[in-house]
This record gives structure tokens, sequence and C-alpha cells, in this order.
């Protein structure tokens, strides 16, 4: 029995592993070098042959009952300003329900509440504030130099964009949707003897929303 | 945000507007959905149909995924704007087609009836466009896509056919782009070499 069990086992020894497929092997190389997401000459080949075989064209019956569940919804080449969430193109002002538009509610204080500190936060460039002592009508012009004792008297921020960059899983378990807002701050700036200059500024700002990507 | 009032102002009062200019406002809005479905929507089905075991499957999920999107749309849930509405299309598509097979106790019985129906069913309702001299062309890749595991034909539709980036198709399918990745060029490979076992039988050019 033992010397059975010891022919076996030897016999199991001598059996080597199957080596790698070309193929697998070759993909497994990828993965180790970061290439695994670029495709090769003769993929893109086959690739590019297979994709002029065209998907069938829906019928006229089901394009009609796609487009009654489409309706009032407009077509996605007129949305062209990527709204907060819960903002549409049609919906009217005083239709507007709190409770449902709550994402859009913290998007829109979370930006409030950042212009408010960086207004606090925002620095008069190159030197402490100093109180202006007596009323001047310096003349406004705008220059990229900064005088040593300057403060800031305006402050203004212009919404320029925002964008949909997709989702990511930072810690691998909850999705979130990265929305960058783009603005542009401005800044007037008074000098010690009245003078005043703008800074303007352009601002990126990326939020992560936590979001049901389904 | 002042110039973003501005603009929902304008957006409000334009949809107080009589009913005649409403009309006229609705139908470039009509017309540019249908140009969108034409263009979209064979892509979106094709998956629907990779995805359910039938035409009329893949067509009902089809149309409950738009009326999901529509729905959520409406009711200010979506996050993202229109650029993201494939992507969510493809992923409801995607869950419907799990539900549908969860829900019907079918799944033994179809596949029985799909396998002596299959000649019929392809000439019935084919899943790519040919003419005629390219009938075996599509039926053969048809076939083969249907005998690939699951997991590999849908991100092989999904790349190749709705355009994706495999960062797209992981959040679709909920995993890494790598491992889109490798199914993708996987299943790529399995389908030329059995599309190629049909080439080596005469049956087809590609």
């Amino acid at each position: 029995m033992k010397d059975k069990a010891n022919e076996l086992e030897r016999t199991l020894h001598d059996q080597q592993a199957a080596e790698l497929e070309k193929a697998l092997l070759g993909r497994l190389q990828a993965a180790a070098e970061g290439t695994l997401t670029e495709l090769n000459e003769d993929e893109v080949r086959f690739e590019a042959r297979l994709r002029s075989i065209q998907p069938k064209r829906l019928g006229s019956q089901l394009i009609a009952a796609l487009e009654s569940k489409v309706e009032g919804l407009p077509a996605p080449n007129q949305v062209h300003i990527l709204p907060f969430p819960g903002i549409q193109a049609h919906e009217k002002v005083h239709q507007t329900r709190f409770h449902q538009t709550a994402p859009w509610a913290a998007a829109a204080a979370a930006i409030c509440l950042l212009g408010v500190l960086t207004a606090f936060w925002l620095d008069p460039l190159g030197g402490p504030a100093n109180t202006v002592g007596k009323s001047s009508s310096g003349s406004n012009r705008t220059s990229s130099a900064s005088p040593p004792l300057t403060l800031p008297t305006e402050f203004s921020r212009a919404l320029s964009q925002t964008q949909d960059k997709g989702i990511i899983w930072p810690s691998n378990d909850e999705p979130h949707r990265v929305i960058k807002v783009t603005y542009t701050d401005k800044v007037t700036m008074k000098r010690e003897d009245g003078s005043t200059y703008e800074v303007e500024k352009p601002r990126v700002e990326y939020y992560l929303v936590p979001t049901d990507s389904h | 945000m002042d110039q973003y009032k501005d603009m929902s102002s304008t957006r409000a009062a334009h949809s107080t507007d009589s009913q005649p200019a409403k009309d006229s406002a609705s139908q470039p809005a009509q017309s540019e959905w249908r140009d969108w479905l034409s263009t979209h929507g064979p892509k979106l089905l094709l998956f629907a149909r990779q995805q359910t075991r039938s035409h009329e499957d893949a067509e009902d999920i089809l149309q409950d995924a738009v009326v999901k999107l529509v729905d959520k749309v409406n009711s200010g849930e979506f996050v993202g704007g229109s650029d993201a509405w494939q992507a969510y299309l493809y992923t409801s598509i995607r869950r419907l087609a799990i539900d549908l097979s969860r829900r019907t106790d079918r799944r033994k019985k179809r596949e029985d009836v799909v396998s002596i129906a299959a000649g019929d069913e392809m000439c019935k309702d084919p899943w790519f466009e040919g003419e005629s001299t390219d009938d075996e062309i599509r039926e053969q890749l048809e076939e083969k896509l249907k005998q690939l595991p699951p997991k590999f034909a849908e991100v092989i539709v999904m790349k190749i056919w709705g355009e994706k980036t495999f960062a797209e198709i992981g959040e679709a399918l909920e995993i890494s782009q790598n491992t889109a990745a490798s199914r993708y060029r996987y299943g790529l490979e399995s389908l030329k070499k059995s599309l190629a076992g049909a080439r080596r039988r005469g049956d087809l050019s590609i």
C-alpha cells in the first residue's frame, strides 16, 4: 500500500505544469508592465474589421416607442450646460422641491461656503493690511505688478463651467462622481496711495459627490 | 453663480411661452431624439441582445432602461449631464437583464427552445446589418459571439460597437479597467480563433 502511494507520488511529481499559452503570457506581461489596456496592431486591425460590421438598425416601431418614452426630455444635443444635481433645463424656479434637490442644495451650499472662506483667506499681496487714512480717488488700472501695502476692496466670483469628469472609486467601496467647477475670481486691490488694480485668477475646484452609479 | 441663475431664469421664462412656441420648440427636440436613437440605439440594442436570450426581451429591457433614465433625469436624481446617459443605459440594461433572468424561471426551457430554433431566431432578428453577400459573416459573427462566455462577449460588444473605453466598461460592469481590458483581449483572441476556423472552412472572409 505504501509502495503504491510512493509510486503514485513519484508519478505525479514527474508531471510538469503546462506552459502558459502565448496569448495569456502576453497578457500577463502586459499587466506587469502596465500596458494591459493598450492593444497591439493585430488586435487593432481585427477590432476595426469587426467594427465595420454594423449592429442592426432599430425598427421604426421600436424607435417610435422609445421616442414616446423620452417625450419632454431635451435631446442630448440641446443640453450644453451641465446643471447641478436637481436642476433641469425646463424646471421652473417656483417649482423647486427642496427635499428632492437636496444634492443640489448641498453642492451650492458647499460652493458658497468655499467662496466665503476664500474671501477671508485671500491675503493682500506682499504685505500686511493697512488702514487707508484719507480718501483719495486713485485711478483704476489693471496691473500685474503689486505694491507692498494693499487692501482688497472688492471680490467677485463668476462660475465659468461645470463638467462631469466621471466616476471614481477612491476607496474601492463607494463610487464618487467627480465634478469639475471652474470659476474666475476677481479681486480689486487698493494701494496706500488710493490707486487700485484688479487681479483675475482662474480657479478650478473638484468635488467628489458620493453617487450610486446605477 | 449669478451667471448660472440668469440662465436658469431664461430657461424658466422660455418654458412659459405660449403653446405654439412650445410646440415648435418640441419638434426639433423630437427629430434630434430620433437622430440620437438612430445613432446609439443599435449599439444599445446589440448590447441588450447579448445580455438576453431573445430579441423581444432585448427590446423590452432597452425600453425599460430608457424609462428609468427619463424618470431619474426628470426627478432630479440623475447626477451628471447628457454625456453620462449612455453609460447609465448600458449599466441599466445589464442590471435589467440580470433581473429578468432571475425573475423568470424559464432559463433552462428557454435554452432548449433557443438551441432548437437558433437558426430561425438568427434569420428573423439578426444582430447585425448585412447585405446579402455578407449574410454569412453576420451569421458567423453572431453565432461566435453567442458561444463566447457572457463576461467576454459583453466587454467586446461594449468596446467595439458601443465604443466605450475600458474605464467606462469597468464602471458599467463594476470591474476594474484592467479586468475589462483582460477580458476584452481574451475574448477577442477567442473570437478570432473561432472565426479563423470558419475562414479555413471557407465560410467567411473576415
